[in-house]
């Protein structure tokens, strides 16, 4: 059986898509490569989102029904958003780490969770001040702010994993099956104000027909969503970078402790 | 922004609860990888070896490929 061109260009560019992959996936490469791009990556964090909230907080316009309030939505649509993806990154790292036994994956899916939780918390509290003065209420129990609450206790449950398990590798596979079958939950996040009757309102941004936000509002929001996104990346960088040094820590201590006995 | 206008006190209210969490977040992370450090750098200063192989150097590993 014959490739094709197409297919064979398909091929070559998936067989270096993985010798890329293999080549970051050494921890000691990955430390030299971080400790270079870390500063780059925090400089343009602080640019971007501090650009992204000044035009959040003083060029955007107040909206003609919420009025000043709509500028929660400057760091609520950013954090809930960006708590889908790093659950979904938390999965996919794990299915890499599960296929391919890549030593980087399963510490970058155990670095992924803090910064989840804390965005999915986020998320939360910034919805509750932000329905307070729009609907009356703090909380209710509608279908997406209940399967938000759900995603924030999938992370605790799988960072409280990490911390029961003493052995990394037998952690890693019982947080990989968590974080598998909790992605379940992201569909059903994303679709529930399409499938329940809903309090929170239907999705504005990625839905047929384009944006239902006005320009003066959706700049400074997606300036906002790619500030929160580099401020996740910047974090995640650095959380990775205290992980691997960990595990060398681990590595040396029963080294020692080898020696000794 | 108009800090007089209604409901300000819940968008001000929003903005400082993120700051604190990330800043938090950002605290816990440093404060982290500091002790991290500091224990790598003691461990080194006492001549620990970086793998378990490195201690026992008699013993063979059980990874390597033997001799037939």
């Amino acid at each position: 059986m014959g490739l094709d061109q197409d297919q064979f260009l398909y091929l070559l560019q998936a067989g270096r898509l993985a010798a890329m992959f293999n080549y970051l996936a050494n921890p000691t490469r990955f430390l030299k490569i971080q400790a270079a791009v870390q500063p780059w990556l925090a400089a343009l964090t602080v640019a971007v989102l501090g650009y992204g909230l000044y035009l959040g907080l003083f060029v955007a316009p107040p909206d003609y029904q919420q009025g000043e309030t709509v500028r929660i939505m400057f760091i609520h649509v950013p954090a809930s958003s960006l708590a889908l993806g790093l659950y979904v990154f938390m999965a996919f790292a794990h299915a890499i780490g599960f296929i391919f036994r890549h030593p980087l994956a399963e510490v970058a899916a155990k670095s992924a969770a803090p910064i989840g939780a804390v965005l999915t918390l986020i998320s939360l509290v910034t919805g509750s001040l932000w329905g307070k003065p729009m609907w009356g209420a703090w909380w209710v129990w509608d279908a997406r702010l209940t399967s938000m609450f759900v995603l924030f206790l999938l992370y605790l449950g799988y960072i409280a994993v990490w911390q029961a398990v003493d052995e990394p590798h037998r952690a890693a596979r019982i947080a990989g099956i968590v974080a598998l079958v909790g992605v379940i939950n992201v569909p059903i996040i994303k679709f529930s104000v399409e499938w329940w009757n809903t309090l929170h309102q239907p999705a504005s941004l990625l839905r047929k027909g384009g944006p239902a936000v006005d320009p003066a509002i959706l700049t400074p929001l997606l300036w906002n969503m790619a500030g929160f996104a580099l401020l996740a990346a910047t974090l995640l960088f650095m959380s990775m970078r205290a992980e691997v040094l960990a595990r060398r820590v681990r590595q040396m201590e029963m080294a020692q402790v080898g020696r000794a006995g | 922004m108009d800090f007089a206008a209604r409901h300000i006190g819940f968008v001000i209210a929003a903005y400082a609860a993120a700051f604190l969490l990330v800043g938090g977040l950002i605290i816990a992370e440093w404060l982290r990888a500091r002790a991290i450090r500091r224990r790598l750098e003691e461990l080194e200063r006492l001549g620990a070896p970086r793998r378990r192989q490195a201690a026992n150097p008699g013993k063979p590993d059980s990874k390597k490929e033997q001799p037939a």
